[in-house]
């Protein structure tokens, strides 16, 4: 069953370009207001260092040094996977259904990635050696550290998909010229760059070898690989172990990517009347993968319990045993239930089935994926192999530097989307055209 | 064999990410750059405009990041 | 002691002990007894050295990667005649370290002269398999004289300058299912061969000194992002949250560059990873050459606890203590087949597999170990134990009483 959008006019693509949305300045405004309180207390944090957050040495120290920042980097590394699968899944697969979403999800991954570089930003003691350091050292250290793979690939993933973005954005621009402003005009040029028609079909397939080196890469090597090894390659963390980091790692990133782009085009479709371009079935399709991708999610949370009470190393055990018994644990593991159980209802029965609904169960999960993430590398280094430190316990709970952060991140997202909604199309002109019909001419 | 650790005190140069990056990461993109100027319909222009901006968003990245982190250090440190 | 004219005899006992000895090494056992032999027989010039030579240097290239066996030439200046007797007086001799002698002829020396002076066992030496020169610093650390009192903990904190509660030296006191009493784990940083702090550094500024194998911090380019911290599996590292306590001002130069002028040593600035540096400053001469192979904590100690040095030189702080406390706790001789002392020793946390060189004299803490509080508590020698609950939350949304002077 695919969706067919191929009705929809030109004037509705660019609508959100030519008109004024009666949302467009509230979001504009909570969005620079997050972003203010954010840059407020990050202020705080470069003038007297790390000490403003609830961070603090693992062991003698009985703190944790990493906690809701790189939570959180995780987890916006998971939603900007995102633009990759659903763009894998049109050009790659043919699933012409989640066309209309595609860049916008392509357009999430680049606002996500930056987002996961200013955690990186946010997160270290020294930022201004943050590109003097990593840059003339990385030569000699990406043959061994996992953080410099994690540099490494990150910045692979942010250039290859904003690569795609500017070269497939020169079909729609070339096309709908004279719908686009013109006070942009230098920046259009700019993207247009020697183009002629004839290379459509050139970049066509230039495009396609990129959506395949990124599905090959961003899923299995970023956040099902260089991210949890950063973790799991580790001697001194009992929880942190085993080959299943890398899958489980991948099936929250999934979980969390689906409901981001969900969130987005809802947003969207509401804000400039899209029901035509983006209809319900689009939705429906994307609550069924969120549902896949969470019940794997839920499976491989089980794999790591299993194997961690039933006979498990003593550190290990007692690494699992912490998890099971704290309780925000099973808040994050109950709202993804919870998801589930309202997708697989409304896949029996359609007609319990609203984008509002589904908008609300996507919140939650990314809610439950940051909590469970932050827990992860929390409570690991709260139960290191060295068990004598048990007796200096750890007690951590985001500060208000930190937790502002996050409000930070989502009002940068909104504001580049709104941004970047009056610049260019946010839909691919080629999803309301038959078949790719230009094209192939 | 794989020199993973050893003494005298110092890390080899060749670790494993040498393989993992430059072996197996990497791979894809060397595939697709490959393609990019074989097989039909190919296109050294199309082509090199794709290299440029894969270099040139790497440059700007890093840049700008060099930038903002700049401003950090002579406003903070 | 053998008298250096009486051949050393290959009967079954005897061989059976120095294959238990060359076991020890990572070395192919069977090669070293063959060896062993066959140098014999050329210091009784019953088999001559080019042969000798010829027919080993296959199987010493296929395990040792080198050949080191000149026979002559670099047993100039070693008494004797030829060659035999110069092999003898080799083997003979103990004012050569078991370094030296390998230097002058490989494999087969070694075994030679470890049978000739059987009995003196040395923790590092054959023991590593590191044939080569060079200083591996560590330390041997006795537990059974370690008494809790914490007077490590202040020296070192007041030699290097520390913030309130980071504790580069630690020391637990804790009960233990399996032990008696109270018992003490002395906690510096291990310095590691086989360090994943070194590995996992994205800018190399944690990183292991080549000539001697201490494992330090640049801090002009740590980056502070803690994954060193991360991924230590002893804890021993502490981060600089806010304004260290004691301002740049009060530590003198001399203390915060090594020899290769690198900022390594003392407490590190904010927003830096710093830990134990094995008293680097020492080691380089900066504090005078009496301190060098020293460190703030062994002066300190006043129970012989801590010993420091270079594990590669069997005469070290660290090899005499353990050889000396071996020798002053006999065993039981009745049975054959024991070690002659009762000392039990360990490295801690070894299956991490990160090589440590802190060698511990007494028994490790199980997996059951409970710390509690010792004789002497970290608010009696005010210093801070829990440092997150007494600093770093006075600190936290730092004010401007706040911080780590908090």
């Amino acid at each position: 069953m695919s969706v067919d959008v191929t009705g929809v006019d030109r004037e509705t693509l660019v609508r959100p370009i030519q008109s004024r949305s009666k949302y467009f300045l509230v979001a504009l405004v909570a969005a620079l207001a997050g972003i203010g309180v954010w840059l407020y207390f990050y202020t705080q944090q470069l003038q007297h260092g790390l000490i403003v957050t609830h961070l603090a040495d693992w062991g003698s120290g009985g703190g944790v040094p990493w906690g809701l920042y790189i939570g959180a980097f995780i987890w916006w590394v998971g939603i900007a996977h995102g633009g990759i699968i659903l763009s894998a899944a049109v050009r790659l697969l043919g699933m012409d259904t989640y066309q209309p979403v595609a860049r916008m999800a392509e357009l999430l991954t680049i606002a996500a990635l930056t987002c996961a570089g200013i955690y990186i930003l946010i997160h270290v003691g020294r930022p201004d050696r943050l590109v003097t350091s990593v840059l003339p050292a990385w030569p000699w250290r990406v043959h061994w550290s996992p953080l410099v793979w994690d540099v490494t690939v990150i910045t692979a993933y942010f250039v290859l998909t904003a690569t795609y973005l500017l070269l497939t954005i020169r079909y729609d621009i070339h096309r709908l010229r004279d719908r686009l402003p013109d006070r942009l005009e230098p920046l259009y040029k700019a993207l247009m760059i020697g183009y002629s028609e004839t290379e459509d079909k050139v970049v066509e397939r230039m495009v396609w070898w990129l959506a395949f080196a990124i599905i090959i890469m961003a899923p299995l090597l970023l956040h099902g690989g260089v991210i949890p090894w950063l973790f799991a390659l580790l001697p001194s963390m009992a929880g942190w172990a085993g080959g299943v980091q890398g899958p489980s790692f991948l099936s929250i990133a999934l979980t969390s990517a689906v409901s981001g782009i969900i969130i987005i085009a809802a947003a969207f479709r509401y804000a400039y009347g899209w029901e035509e371009l983006i209809p319900k079935p689009v939705f429906y399709g994307l609550s069924k993968w969120l549902g896949f991708f969470g019940l794997l999610f839920l499976w491989l949370q089980l794999q790591q319990v299993i194997t961690g009470i039933f006979a498990a190393p003593t550190t290990l055990q007692h690494a699992t045993e912490v998890k099971i018994a704290t309780p925000i644990y099973w808040v994050a593991i109950g709202l993804v239930i919870a998801a589930e159980a309202y997708i697989f209802a409304a896949a029996l029965k359609s007609s319990l089935f609203t984008i509002p609904r589904i908008v609300a169960v996507s919140v939650l999960v990314l809610v439950g994926t940051l909590v469970e993430k932050t827990l992860f590398v929390v409570e690991g280094l709260q139960h290191a192999h060295f068990q004598l430190y048990d007796g200096v316990p750890g007690v951590y709970v985001p500060s208000a530097v930190e937790l502002s952060s996050v409000l930070g991140t989502v009002g940068i997202v909104v504001l580049f989307f709104l941004v970047v909604s009056k610049v260019i199309p946010v839909v691919e002109l080629h999803a309301i055209e038959d078949d790719h019909e230009e094209v192939r001419d | 064999m794989l020199p993973l650790a050893s003494a005298p005190y110092t890390l080899p140069f060749v670790g494993p990410g040498t393989y993992l990056i430059f072996g197996i990461v990497l791979a894809p993109i060397y595939v697709m750059l490959a393609a990019w100027y074989l097989g039909k319909p190919s296109d050294s222009k199309s082509a090199l405009l794709g290299v440029t901006y894969l270099a040139g968003l790497t440059t700007a990245l890093w840049g700008g990041l060099f930038v903002a982190t700049m401003v950090i250090k002579f406003a903070f440190f | 002691m053998q008298d250096e004219d009486t051949p050393i005899s290959f009967d079954d006992d005897e061989t059976e002990r120095m294959e238990r000895l060359l076991d020890d090494t990572e070395y192919d056992t069977e090669l070293g007894v063959e060896m062993a032999k066959d140098a014999q027989r050329v210091a009784a010039g019953e088999l001559g050295e080019a042969e000798f030579y010829r027919e080993y240097h296959e199987d010493v290239l296929a395990e040792f990667g080198e050949d080191d066996r000149e026979i002559s030439g670099l047993l100039d200046g070693v008494e004797g005649d030829d060659v035999s007797e110069k092999l003898s007086s080799l083997a003979g001799r103990d004012d050569l370290s078991r370094r030296e002698v390998m230097k002058k002829g490989g494999a087969a020396f070694a075994a030679l002269s470890m049978f000739a002076t059987a009995g003196q066992e040395s923790a590092a030496a054959a023991g590593d398999g590191d044939a080569d020169e060079g200083t591996r610093y560590g330390m041997t650390i006795n537990l059974n004289n370690c008494d809790g009192c914490l007077a490590c903990v202040v020296a070192c904190n007041q030699e290097h300058g520390t913030s309130d509660g980071a504790n580069w030296m630690y020391v637990f006191t804790y009960e233990d299912e399996d032990q008696d009493d109270e018992n003490f784990l002395v906690r510096p940083c291990q310095h590691c061969t086989d360090s994943p702090c070194t590995k996992v550094c994205p800018v190399g500024a944690r990183h292991t000194r080549e000539d001697d194998g201490l494992v330090l911090t640049d801090y002009d380019i740590c980056i502070g992002c803690r994954y060193c911290e991360v991924s230590c599996p002893y804890g021993v590292n502490y981060f600089q949250w806010g304004e260290p306590d004691v301002p740049d001002s009060e530590i003198d130069d001399d203390h915060q560059y090594d020899e290769r002028g690198k900022w390594v040593g003392s407490r590190p600035p904010k927003g830096v990873m710093g830990k134990c540096t094995f008293c680097v400053d020492r080691q380089d001469g900066q504090m005078g050459e009496e301190r060098i192979g020293t460190t703030a904590c062994e002066d300190a100690c006043a129970m012989d606890a801590i010993h420091f040095g270079d594990m590669n030189d069997p005469e070290s702080a660290p090899n005499q203590h353990l050889r000396e406390y071996r020798d002053s706790q006999g065993n039981d001789m009745t049975f054959k087949n024991r070690k002659e002392h009762t000392v039990s020793t360990f490295k801690l946390m070894e299956e991490r597999g990160t090589d440590p060189n802190v060698h511990y004299i007494g028994n490790e803490p199980s997996p059951h170990a409970r710390q509690v509080d010792g004789p002497v508590t970290y608010e009696d020698m005010d210093i801070v134990e829990n440092r997150k609950e007494e600093v770093l939350d006075n600190g936290a949304m730092a004010n401007d009483q706040g911080g780590e002077e908090a």
